[in-house]
């Protein structure tokens, strides 16, 4: 018995790129600084051609999940349908404030620096 | 000394034939002989592996020792180690001392096992070949020129070059899977829920589940018998008790019904893979197996999905860094939003923005329904097919990955052609099921991974269907020659 079965009456597995789906979906420089300014994200000019690129392929072989009708599906967030669990209205944690600071940047008098905020 | 198994080397401990100082050492010359050229590790702790090696021999002579007990592992560098370095081959956390231990740390050392040192990965665990780490690619042990898969690329070379006898991995796309297949070891991922994810940093946290590497599914039991387990930490572990996945290893396998699904073998398998896994097949036949063809439509959609799901969670899970209470921080800030800016840009790696990137944009106002509320509308759909898949079967066989260990740096410039190699165990994580990947034959001189998959919570027959087949065949034997 052969295991490499004619699959093309399935939808193939490994489609690649943009053009196997006839799709065109295009990120251009103004939306890739303007979702990493949403990330808070510092990317440098000279490669945001390249994270066009790779997003627009990203993006158009997700594109795929389009082809499929999810009319009346529920969102599936949580493998096993789980709900959070709840715990008892108890105080359980101690202050490990200094323990956890020894790792932060920079602290003073217990508080964590940024630069300044308020003019 | 380093061709015996844990299960064999637990013995020589328990006999009093070797002690656990004497096989820390081993391990710790090994590293130091083999790594430079490997890079599996990032951090190896030897005064604190032989101080844990020494309490362990104590522990063993005052008879309260358990398998684990004095048995050197490699600890991926995802799970936080207090004291000790914890860098998710990032940039980012390349000055992060963990303050606690995950709770996966917490029951290895507990079991008694000597952690040697923490291993190389995928930065942030976001990558399928290791390149993508702080710290440089890992290289395979079967062929240096090739990559050993990922993310948990460390602690599969670390394994299959007989460094240490198991470690420890996470799987949010195959990434325990995919290594084991290229590395020839085995690799289990279980139910979602089943390892707590507390203190293992978050990388898509739906998706994210611990487990082990091992050179057999015997050992793998051992494993995964300590590190599982409810934990009430993590708000998604599950609340039930944990099966002896010892006791269920010699059952026969007379009976047991495997699904093909048709969707696996088509375009794109190797055929050299394609041929080791149909040999396999025929072994599990002679096994008492009965191979039943069977159908999950939806599968070509588990990577599109989970190239929507995984970005839209780890764009949410890495807001955490921001250069003000941990890791990373760009030097002199003009102001609050340079700080934030400079130090993620900087912080991190090409292949961590660019998810970081698509996973913005799928959450970001008007895109939601399109890309995340309609990838988990599809996960459901995935899920579903194997859920009918189990009403029909005890377990699903397939190859682990579609071709055997490719070059490096083959993919490194091509994000999609990269997250392809993950085709056949994505599905898995996006169902949450159990699957482990064991060495079934090797292509071109290189392994070959047999994926097995379960329904929820049957790890123990994933194990048992594994030693049996290992207890037929030496494929799991083998180790890559200099090793």
């Amino acid at each position: 018995m052969s295991f490499i079965i004619d699959c093309a009456t399935f939808a193939p597995l490994f489609l690649t790129r943009s053009t196997d789906y006839g799709v065109t979906m295009a990120l251009d420089a103004s939306e890739i600084k303007k979702i990493a300014h949403l990330a808070r994200l510092g990317i440098n000019a000279d490669d945001i051609p390249e994270y066009s690129r790779n997003l627009s392929d990203i993006l158009a072989f997700v594109e795929q999940l389009n082809v499929v009708d999810t009319t009346g599906v529920e969102p599936l967030a949580h493998p096993l349908e789980a709900t959070q669990r709840l715990r008892v209205d108890a105080v359980t944690e101690t202050n490990n404030r200094d323990n956890f600071q020894q790792v932060a940047p920079e602290i003073e008098s217990g508080l964590y620096l940024v630069p300044q905020v308020i003019e | 000394m380093h061709q015996k198994t844990l299960v064999e080397l637990s013995a020589d401990l328990q006999k009093g034939s070797l002690s656990s100082e004497e096989l820390t050492r081993a391990c710790l010359e090994r590293i130091s002989k083999y790594d430079a050229e490997l890079n599996s590790f990032v951090t190896v702790v030897d005064q604190q592996a032989l101080a844990a090696a020494q309490a362990a021999d104590a522990r063993i002579k005052a008879g309260k020792a358990g398998p684990l007990t004095g048995i050197p592992f490699a600890h991926k560098d995802i799970f936080c180690t207090r004291g000790v370095k914890t860098s998710c081959g990032s940039r980012m956390l390349d000055n992060f001392i963990a303050p606690y231990d995950a709770t996966v740390t917490q029951k290895l050392l507990e079991a008694g096992a000597v952690m040697v040192g923490k291993t190389n990965m995928d930065e942030f665990a976001m990558g399928s070949s290791n390149e993508t780490s702080f710290y440089g690619p890992v290289k395979n042990p079967w062929d240096a020129t090739t990559v050993p898969g990922g993310s948990s690329g460390g602690s599969a070379a670390a394994v299959a070059a007989r460094l240490v006898p198991a470690s420890t991995g996470t799987d949010t796309g195959g990434s325990i899977r995919q290594p084991a297949a290229l590395c020839g070891i085995t690799g289990i991922k279980p139910t979602y829920g089943r390892v707590s994810r507390y203190g293992m940093i978050a990388f898509a946290s739906s998706l994210d589940q611990g487990g082990a590497f091992t050179r057999s599914a015997e050992d793998a039991a051992v494993m995964l018998g300590a590190m599982a387990g409810f934990d009430e930490r993590d708000s998604t572990s599950v609340d039930r008790p944990v099966d002896d996945y010892m006791a269920g290893l010699n059952a026969p396998l007379q009976g047991l019904k495997i699904g093909l699904p048709k969707e696996y073998f088509g375009e794109g398998l190797d055929a050299g893979v394609a041929a080791a896994i149909e040999a396999a097949l025929d072994e599990y036949r002679k096994l008492g197996a009965t191979i039943v063809d069977i159908t999950l439509p939806n599968t070509h959609l588990s990577v599109p999905a989970y190239y929507v799901v995984a970005p839209a969670e780890c764009s949410s899970n890495l807001s955490r860094f921001d250069g003000v209470r941990f890791g990373y921080r760009a030097s002199e800030p003009k102001d609050l939003e340079d700080l934030y800016t400079r130090s993620r840009g900087e912080g991190f790696g090409d292949e961590v923005k660019r998810r970081i990137l698509v996973g913005a944009y799928a959450l970001s106002a008007g895109y939601y329904d399109a890309y995340y509320l309609k990838a988990q509308k599809v996960r459901r759909l995935i899920r579903d097919d194997f859920l009918r898949a189990f009403e029909q079967v005890d377990v699903i066989m397939g190859p682990t990955a579609p071709s055997v260990a490719f070059k490096l740096g083959e993919k490194a410039d091509d994000p999609v052609s990269m997250y392809l190699s993950d085709i056949y165990t994505i599905a898995v994580n996006l169902a949450g099921l159990p699957a482990m990947s064991i060495p079934a034959g090797f292509s071109d001189g290189l392994p070959v991974g047999l994926h097995v998959v379960g329904n929820y919570f049957e790890e123990g027959r994933l194990l048992n269907v594994g030693h049996q087949y290992q207890q037929a065949t030496d494929w799991h034997t083998h180790a890559p020659q200099g090793f």
